[in-house]
């Protein structure tokens, strides 16, 4: 019987922050990736926007976004945006939690890729909640993803874990 | 002590012949949860109908919400032959997640979030209502084929 859901790497921001998450030399043994990011900003707001680049690139990106801040409904065509996350100003100790699920990164077609991400704020009641699904047009197969912010450094304790799944 | 294996990969089928269903049989009973993951697209846009143990009569029942990224909307359909979602000429993705698959006792209740630019980002609660049948075969058809390279994946989770 195969292993899977098996932990490919981990990414963790120390003391400082850190201007992105990389993950790179990604085998292509695997038929799925999930990655599951669980991180918070250093921008002196409530909150930031979170990124994703696939093999170091921030185009070719397409998405569209149902989500609800504060209990307003809403819904956004993007780039490659992931979600929002909490900054310096939300209440403090909370991150967000986002999980990213790329199946067939290894195809010769674009890369379709589901985000759900939620942040929460117990201080004002300001949360939100994301569902997005995106396309990365590029026929090459995913060899590294990184995250980056709109505006700020992750601040430490943010971390990341990128997991393989093999469908035989 | 190393965990054991989970989300364990029960099935996985590629088309490549153009078809417009295709179906998991003898679903083991061994597992607690499945997952099923399809990527790809159709040759027309339209619904893809998916049903358990076939049955294709109005059992089932569902609450979805969805955004077009202009729109947004949600719905309650009580009574319906098939839990649907929309798969696209353009490649999308849907994931599925079926819960307490294996028990006699239970109506099975189904999860699903359905992605395709052209469409929506679509997530779904659906019940198969009538039944407390254990989940044998899971089928899914559509008026139009799959393309050639469009995947299903079926694993199975267990809780320990």
């Amino acid at each position: 019987m195969a292993n899977t859901f098996t932990l490919i790497a981990s990414a963790s921001v120390g003391a400082g922050g850190a201007a992105t998450i990389d993950f790179t030399s990604i085998p292509n043994t695997y038929n799925n990736l999930v990655v599951n990011v669980f991180a918070r900003s250093v921008r002196g707001q409530t909150q930031d926007g979170m990124n994703m680049k696939l093999n170091t690139s921030a185009s070719s990106f397409s998405g569209i976004s149902l989500s609800t801040i504060g209990g307003i409904v809403q819904s956004n065509s993007f780039t490659n945006g992931c979600g929002s996350i909490p900054a310096a100003n939300a209440t403090g100790g909370v991150f967000s939690s986002t999980s990213i699920y790329l199946p067939n990164y290894t195809s010769s077609t674009s890369k379709t890729y589901s985000v759900q991400s939620v942040r929460e704020n117990i201080s004002n009641t300001v949360f939100e909640i994301d569902v997005i699904a995106g396309v990365w047009s590029s026929s090459s197969v995913i060899n590294a993803i990184s995250f980056y912010n709109d505006n700020a450094n992750f601040a430490q304790l943010t971390t990341a874990y990128l997991y393989g799944i093999k469908n035989s | 002590m190393a965990a054991g294996s989970t989300y364990t990969p029960i099935a996985t089928h590629t088309i490549s012949s153009a078809t417009n269903s295709y179906t998991f049989t003898s679903v083991p009973s061994t597992y607690t949860d499945l997952s099923v993951v399809i990527e790809g697209s159709l040759s027309g846009n339209d619904a893809v109908y998916m049903r358990f143990n076939n049955d294709s009569t109005s059992n089932y029942g569902r609450t979805y919400m969805y955004g077009t990224g202009s729109g947004y909307s949600s719905g309650y359909i009580s009574s319906e032959t098939g839990i649907p979602f929309s798969v696209h000429t353009d490649r999308g993705n849907t994931i599925i997640d079926i819960f307490s698959y294996a028990n006699a006792v239970t109506r099975k209740t189904v999860l699903l979030t359905n992605n395709y630019l052209s469409n929506a980002v679509v997530s779904t609660v659906a019940l198969w209502k009538t039944s407390n049948s254990p989940i044998s075969s899971i089928s899914f058809s559509s008026g139009n084929n799959f393309i050639s390279g469009t995947t299903f994946s079926l694993f199975g989770i267990k809780e320990a």
